[in-house]
């Protein structure tokens, strides 16, 4: 019975020596800097460890965690957002900020996965909402350089700290939660019985799980606020807990608190093996996406169904009306994408620039610097849209998308590893290290699916773990290699800044190509939208079929993104709205979501040069923000 | 439907007529010897153009430069901002109608055809990778194609004689310093890092030309520091401690707070020397003059 307490000690005991080095530094820097950067480690790891354990119950999901409820984002965009806008209320109460902040995310994360929480469903909208709230976070960064410089090394996770203040902080803080967690452990056990037998114990079983959630997220908020967002810990943390047979929460709790302690310490440890300055947060998303990747081979019940609700409200516009309609509105944000800039032509300037006779200065505007990256906004727009309109259909789940399947960070990855490692090699090869990056990137994520077969809801949860891994070695690269992180940040948060004709060539021969094939194999998408069986008593073969659209699928996003970088949200809204008008057919669906995937980007592009002009907003910043509203609301809308 | 196909037949001649348009090829700019009409894209070739005598048409972030870099003369009013340093505003650049863009390779050298289709563009790198070469050097030689560009070869000349004679006033006013040994530091704003400057960086060259002695030997870094906390500083700690620290910066001040801090030789013998938090380490002839001055201020 008290293995599995006794075993994180004993770990914990070598490791807190290792930690503090105490041989070959001197006594006051091993009491003012070394013990708390390991009592820090120690307390945050505890209450991520514990809040992974109560969210995993609560939710009776084994993916639960605060990185996958969104917590951690919404923390982080709740400190980077008042660090700007109220420094006075965030240094009042960093932990009231990142409290409130991670709460509304979880409750969001709630509402929109809705009654049937399947670890799919959760665990899909938790990284939905954490992008959105995270294309915030970065617009922020970016829009308030100045005064938000140094957050990103801190939204890295780093347990650094300069004296005691952190712990004397957090201590009583964690303590007081660990001991209010300690009163409900009976009724958590109860809980894991089942709704309806914890009832019919007499058990209350909605204000056990208020008072858990409210305590998980206090406690990971407490984390939060002291040493930044740390991923994974409060997901492995219990898990080893349970491996070592721990059932009861009087123990299981007290076990994931160790274990987390035990994660983060070894982490950081290892961080500071590597360089002075790597933060923790980045090594446990290192090792805790392959330990994700894992626990989603191992456990069969995760496969439950997957909500493929895509019934929508269908609008009764005929469809050739709303073609006509779509390209319509495409021409007119083009012109006006053409017309607006530093200085705004109009259409009597435009025309002769297309006749060949106008002023030389306009010319070039509108000809070599408009232009162009207009159409690569174009060209991009669709390309992701479809490729997220195939990749929910393949995965049978509205919230699929290029970014949740590894392609974007794994693109991202590939660019910036290339940038980095071989800083003198010639500009034209980072698009293709980026398309290398994501084809790699979804391959990993193909084969680690593999048993008998790729089923959509194991592709999609390991797509986000190595997602994470890949974003968590994104966020190592930057905070490591210093001065170029504006120029990382602005690239990794997708440009169709000064794209040039040669873009435009380079990007068109892939959906030229795969757009079509997309709009042959789409009504195959029709039949698989029926389930497991059906396909098959149809006479498909289901897995090839999959194969075939995932690669189209793939293709598409990964020229995109190795063009204009790692917009996001387009893979996600187009297809949404594209069957908002015309339902679920996909060969309805095809066009109408690429129309609307272009108008996005060029609208995108269009506002980020005019807004600020003449600073320039990322695209990829301006369709998150265009999108996070509209994602919310459809959401919202597909729940009625 | 019929209207239908007219409009997309229309859309397809509007599309293949500007295709054929945007395959003409830019018209070649006529070289001009000497450039008047200048972009700055990087604070240090603004402030290069200052040192010449030429106001530049246009620089980059000029709010971030005005914060950063406290050089005379000053920008006039006049000049037009084109944007951030990143991403700068083509159509700013073009509308501005340079002869000479000047840019650094870390962030402009992916627009590079781009910028010279619009105005003949240099771009510079002033973090050598190399061990044998440094910052001081590349930014001096930098100074001087810049001047040839514009023509004024002489008035650059001129400005590095004043920056060599000011090393060597300073080498005799602090020829007295008990202790020549250095450690140049740069608090960050609002995380717990401090960076340490490397024999290669041009401040760390500009001290150690005015007769100093460089302590930090870290490893070598393209941009010229080692990002390190306190652990670090018992290794330097008979060194004079030389820093530069944002103005409200949290960090600096829990620092003060710290048992380990305290007990360091340079903090108990008063070897601190702070210095003003707009002297740009990363500038020109006339930044490399001020960091000069505040040495000379602080030491003698």
């Amino acid at each position: 019975m008290l293995k599995p307490l006794l075993t994180p000690i004993l770990i914990l005991l070598p490791l807190l020596l290792l930690h503090s080095n105490p041989i070959t530094t001197p006594e006051d820097i091993l009491l003012y800097i070394k013990l708390p950067r390991t009592v820090i480690g120690i307390l945050s790891g505890a209450s991520l460890g514990i809040a992974g354990a109560l969210f995993q119950t609560v939710t009776r999901n084994p993916l639960a965690s605060p990185a996958t409820l969104g917590v951690n984002a919404g923390a982080y965009l709740a400190v980077t957002a008042t660090t700007i806008f109220a420094p006075e209320i965030f240094t009042w109460s960093p932990l009231l900020v990142a409290f409130t902040g991670g709460l509304l995310a979880a409750l969001l994360v709630y509402a929109i996965t809705g009654k049937e929480i399947t670890p799919i469903r959760l665990t899909l909208s938790g990284m939905a909402v954490s992008l959105a709230l995270a294309a915030f976070t970065s617009a922020l960064q970016l829009l308030y350089e100045n005064q938000t410089r140094d957050l990103f090394f801190w939204g890295a996770g780093s347990l650094l700290q300069t004296n005691w203040q952190g712990s004397i902080y957090a201590a009583p803080r964690v303590l007081l939660g660990a001991i209010a967690v300690f009163l409900i452990a009976k009724p958590l056990d109860v809980l894991l019985l089942g709704e309806d037998v914890a009832r019919s114990l007499g058990a209350k079983v909605q204000w056990t799980r208020l008072c858990s959630t409210l305590l998980a997220v206090f406690l990971a908020s407490v984390a939060v606020s002291v040493v930044g967002p740390i991923g994974f810990v409060g997901l492995v943390a219990p898990h080893i807990g349970k491996l070592m047979g721990c059932r009861q929460h009087r123990i299981l709790l007290p076990s994931a608190a160790m274990w987390g302690a035990v994660v983060l310490l070894a982490a950081d440890l290892v961080a500071q093996q590597i360089s002075s300055e790597l933060p923790a947060g980045g090594i446990t998303a290192l090792l805790g996406a392959p330990f994700l990747v894992w626990l989603v081979r191992s456990s069969p019940r995760l496969l439950s169904k997957t909500g493929g609700n895509h019934g929508l409200i269908k609008s009764r516009l005929p469809y050739p009306v709303l073609l006509f309609a779509g390209v319509l509105s495409l021409l007119m944000v083009m012109v006006l994408g053409l017309s607006l800039g530093n200085i705004n032509l109009g259409i009597h300037q435009l025309i002769p620039v297309i006749l060949g006779n106008s002023d030389a200065l306009t010319e070039r505007i509108v000809l070599y610097l408009r232009l162009p990256r207009l159409l690569v906004a174009l060209l991009a727009g669709a390309s992701l849209a479809i490729s997220g309109l195939l990749l929910q259909g393949v995965v049978r789940n509205p919230l699929a998308a290029p970014e949740i399947m590894g392609i974007t960070s794994g693109a991202g990855l590939g660019a910036l590893l290339v940038l980095l490692l071989v800083p003198d090699i010639p500009v034209t090869f980072i698009p293709i290290a980026a398309f290398i990056g994501a084809i790699v990137a979804f391959g990993v994520v193909y084969l680690a699916a593999w048993q008998n077969g790729v089923a959509p809801a194991r592709l999609a949860l390991i797509g986000i773990a190595v997602s994470a891994f890949c974003a968590a070695g994104i966020n190592l690269l930057v905070v490591k290699s210093k001065l170029q992180v504006a120029q990382a940040l602005v690239w990794l948060a997708g440009s169709t800044y000064a794209r040039q004709w040669d873009e435009v060539w380079q990007l068109l021969a892939f959906p030229l190509i795969l757009l079509p094939l997309g709009w042959l194999f789409a009504r195959k998408l029709d039949v698989m939208a029926l389930g497991e069986d059906l396909p098959r008593i149809l006479g498909m073969r289901l897995q090839k079929a999959r194969g075939v659209i995932l690669a189209i699928a793939v293709a598409l996003a990964a020229a995109a993104v190795s063009t204009v970088g790692t917009i996001s949200f387009v893979g996600l809204i187009a297809p949404h709205a594209a069957r908002l008008l015309v339902g679920s057919r996909h060969r309805q669906l095809v066009p109408i979501a690429a129309i609307l995937g272009a108008i996005l980007v060029i609208l995108a592009d269009t506002v980020g040069r005019v807004l600020l002009a003449p600073k320039e907003i990322p695209s990829g910043l301006v369709t998150a923000l265009i999108g996070t509203p509209y994602f919310l609301w459809l959401l919202g809308l597909s729940r009625r | 439907m019929s209207k239908f196909t007219r409009r997309a037949f229309l859309t397809a001649a509007t599309a293949s007529a500007l295709t054929v348009a945007c395959n003409r090829s830019p018209r070649p700019q006529a070289a001009n010897p000497t450039a008047t009409r200048v972009i700055a894209l990087e604070w240090v070739y603004a402030e290069n153009l200052l040192a010449l005598g030429i106001q530049p048409v246009g620089v980059a972030d000029i709010q971030g430069y005005k914060r950063y870099v406290n050089v005379e003369p000053s920008l006039d009013e006049s000049v037009v901002d084109v944007g951030t340093r990143q991403e700068p505003s083509l159509e700013a650049i073009a509308q501005l109608k340079p002869d000479l863009i000047l840019g650094v390779e870390l962030r402009h050298q992916t627009i590079y055809d781009t910028l010279s289709a619009i105005a003949p563009t240099l771009i510079f790198n002033p973090y050598p990778s190399a061990n044998n070469s440094n910052q001081l050097d590349e930014m001096q030689q930098t100074f001087l194609k810049i001047a040839e560009r514009v023509n004024r070869r002489d008035v650059a000349e001129k400005v590095l004689q004043q920056m060599q004679t000011q090393f060597q006033t300073a080498t005799t006013r602090i020829k007295n310093t008990p202790k020549p040994d250095f450690v140049l530091g740069q608090f960050s704003d609002n995380t717990p890092q401090l960076r340490l400057f490397t024999d290669n960086s041009m401040a760390a060259q500009i001290i150690t030309a005015i007769g100093l002695k460089n302590a930090w030997k870290g490893e070598f870094d393209r941009f010229g520091f080692n990002t390190v906390w306190i652990e670090a500083l018992p290794k330097v700690e008979t060194a004079n401690f030389i820093y530069i620290s944002a103005p409200n910066s949290p960090y600096q001040k829990q620092l003060e707070d710290n048992p380990v801090w305290k007990k360091l030789q340079f903090v108990q013998q008063n070897r601190l020397y702070a210095i003003a938090p707009d002297t740009w380490l990363f500038g020109g002839p006339l930044s490399a003059q001020i960091l000069t001055e505040k040495i000379i201020q602080t030491f003698a």
